[in-house]
């Protein structure tokens, strides 16, 4: 305790609740004007304060504790981004009247009349998780739902693709994080990066990048940003100047929001968007957790330096160094990871190494096919946190459940449009345009379409919508879909600009510590700087084939 | 006794109608709307603070308001986030720090006290 309590007894204003503003009267300092009340008050006069004050000490107390000293302001003005209308009418009959209008078209030449329905189906569903009429988890629900209600498929058929292997896995990414987040051992490795870079700004942003990347790819990379954020506000309070300290928080909450981001990109489970277009590409060809890993990993691994490098010039942050005392008592008070920690840890390794090397054991030891998949290895982490009792299902309340369901939604699309042959006739309609285009031209035109579009519209949908485009585009232009799939996911990533591309965006918007031109200049050259680096990464692996 | 409960929305009303059955308490409630739920349903007249408490300024309000112990409401709704993807992983961390970071002694309340 570091407060005297004697002093602080003595000096307790009175009860406040109840108080009027109204009525008061006016205290001697207002009446006789700034100009007295600077000076020390003579003996009768002072008397007369006192009992002015007394009565009114409610309003006195209230106004000395108003009063603002604080030079960094953080989550004092949050934005309504997330307090939109649950339901907008006005937005679902525009849904509606988009796909009448493609029904009541003549069927296409080519196309059957259930791939008519198919195509009507992909327009509903593109603009509704787009538009966003409802909240996004049940305008997903409406897709297939919208696909029985067009007789494009049954019900059995509709729901199918919410079982899929790739929903599970990030069951077992959510589990992961609120282990993670519930026993503050990411909160306690951020610790650790503070007191290791002994104060340094750069090694302190480099750190902190690190876990935040290194956990969002295996776990739900939104809760991992949540956790980190106050953390970061906490650390810009011992950057000694105010301006530099609103500068750092600035660097801190951006470099925390795009490396979740990035981190993701590298795993299926780090994204939603990875999962749904993992799941479809799956559909064509064998594509499991280390097909996706070989590009993502080395995309990270590019990214988060360049990050690293450009933000803080960006925010021309000088050099500083920053008073570790405090994270140092704090890992002190942790002391030494507890069981539950220790637990997590392990499960956390296990599960990493089986994702990773789960095939190779499976053929090594001829277990049964698909026994150590990603999706039983995610399965059984979830088993063990639960048996273990380091996570219960009351503490998964507050999951983001709806992610599911718009994994869901992204697999169903794809696997009509595929079922009623609509991505056939659209791929044999597009062979002959595509055809005239070089590889290298049809790269960098998605690339940055991707990234244009994923400012102003949520990743998770807009990979739902672009990845059974994309399959079909490289059918049509005889490219491996994997080539045109996966660096528009990463692209999608790279929502950095607008609160309305990501929910980690989001986080970094209402915590008011980036301003909203700051926020979009950082995010515009940071994201560009980064498609830069993906185009000619995969340009290099076509040119080599290695992709 | 001298409490500052901050948040009055859902879990900061039952907190409030629990403590004012006790007269020597004295409370401060701060809350980021003026017409938290607790003012709207009559509890308290007004808020005493209006401002988000953070990691950044608890304890510099705290030296003025100088109470014996701080309540601090867990909801997502008092701090003003919305409804949004990791809204409740960010107000549970932020108030977590505040804890932590708190000179003075912090509890923060459990969902569980809803009556």
């Amino acid at each position: 305790m570091t407060y005297n309590r004697s002093r602080l007894k003595s000096s307790l204003p009175r009860p406040t609740i109840g108080s009027s503003r109204r009525n008061r009267p006016p205290t001697p300092h207002e009446a006789a004007g700034d100009e007295t009340a600077s000076r020390p008050p003579l003996q009768p006069q002072r008397i007369e304060l006192i009992r002015a004050r007394a009565a009114t000490r409610t309003i006195a107390s209230k106004r000395r504790i108003q009063r603002r000293g604080t030079p960094l302001e953080v989550l004092q003005q949050p934005i309504q981004a997330g307090m939109r209308k649950v339901f907008d009418l006005r937005r679902l009959l525009f849904v509606l009247a988009l796909t009448a209008i493609v029904l009541l078209l003549p069927t296409p030449e080519g196309l059957s009349p259930v791939g008519h329905r198919a195509l009507a189906l992909f327009v509903f569903s593109g603009a509704i998780l787009a538009l966003e009429p409802a909240p996004l988890p049940i305008a997903a629900l409406l897709v297939p739902i919208m696909q029985i209600a067009l007789g494009v498929d049954d019900a059995a058929g509709a729901f199918d693709p919410f079982g899929t292997p790739v929903v599970f896995l990030i069951l077992g990414s959510l589990f992961l994080a609120e282990a993670l987040r519930k026993h503050g051992l990411t909160r306690r490795l951020a610790l650790y990066a503070i007191v290791g870079s002994k104060g340094h700004f750069a090694p302190l942003l480099l750190g902190l990048m690190g876990i935040t990347s290194g956990l969002s790819m295996f776990v739900l990379n939104t809760a991992t940003a949540a956790v980190l954020i106050p953390v970061a506000i906490t650390i810009a309070q011992q950057v000694p100047r105010p301006e530099d300290g609103r500068k750092a928080l600035a660097v801190l909450i951006l470099a925390i929001g795009y490396s979740s981001s990035i981190g993701a990109i590298a795993t299926i489970m780090g994204s939603g968007e990875n999962a749904i277009a993992s799941g479809l590409l799956g559909q064509f060809s064998t594509f499991g957790f280390i097909d996706w890993m070989k590009y993502g990993l080395p995309i990270v691994l590019l990214l988060i330096p360049l990050v690293w490098l450009l933000l803080p010039r960006l925010f021309a942050l000088p050099k500083l160094t920053i008073d570790t005392a405090p994270a140092q008592q704090e890992v002190a008070r942790l002391g030494r990871l507890s069981n539950p920690e220790r637990e997590i840890l392990v499960v956390l390794l296990v599960s990493i190494t089986l994702w990773i090397a789960g095939t190779y054991i499976e053929s090594l030891l001829k277990l049964p096919a698909t026994l150590l998949s990603s999706a039983v290895v995610a399965i059984g982490a979830v088993a063990v946190l639960s048996v273990e009792e380091i996570v219960d299902w009351s503490d998964l309340k507050s999951v983001n459940w709806g992610v599911f369901f718009v994994i869901g939604a992204g697999l169903t699309l794809g696997d009509a449009l595929g079922k009623t042959g609509t991505s056939t006739w659209f791929a044999n309609l597009m062979a002959p345009t595509l055809q005239e285009f070089p590889f290298v031209f049809v790269l960098a035109a998605l690339l940055l379409l991707a990234f244009g579009i994923t400012q102003f519209m949520n990743n998770v949908p807009l990979g739902a919508i672009l990845t059974p485009m994309l399959i079909t585009l490289g059918q049509a232009s005889a490219i491996d879909p994997v080539r045109l799939v996966i660096p528009t996911i990463f692209a999608i990533a790279l929502a950095f600009a607008l609160p309305s591309g990501s929910a980690r965006m989001i986080l970094v918007a209402v915590t008011g510590a980036v301003g909203s031109k700051e926020m979009m200049r950082a995010g515009v050259i940071v994201g560009l700087a980064c498609v830069a680096i993906i185009f000619v990464f995969f340009y290099l692996l076509s040119q080599l084939n290695m992709i | 006794m001298r409490i500052w409960l901050i948040g009055a929305g859902t879990i900061g009303s039952v907190a409030l109608r629990q403590l004012q059955k006790n007269p020597a308490v004295e409370l401060f409630v701060s809350d980021p709307s003026d017409q938290p739920e607790a003012v709207r349903n009559g509890l308290i007249n007004q808020i005493n603070l209006v401002e988000n408490v953070t990691p950044i300024n608890v304890n510099e309000i705290a030296r003025r308001v100088r109470p014996d112990l701080i309540l601090l409401s867990p909801g997502v709704g008092e701090q003003g986030f919305g409804a949004m993807e990791g809204s409740k992983a960010l107000s549970d961390a932020i108030n977590y720090e505040i804890t932590i970071i708190s000179q003075y002694p912090c509890l923060i309340l459990s969902l569980s006290n809803q009556a």
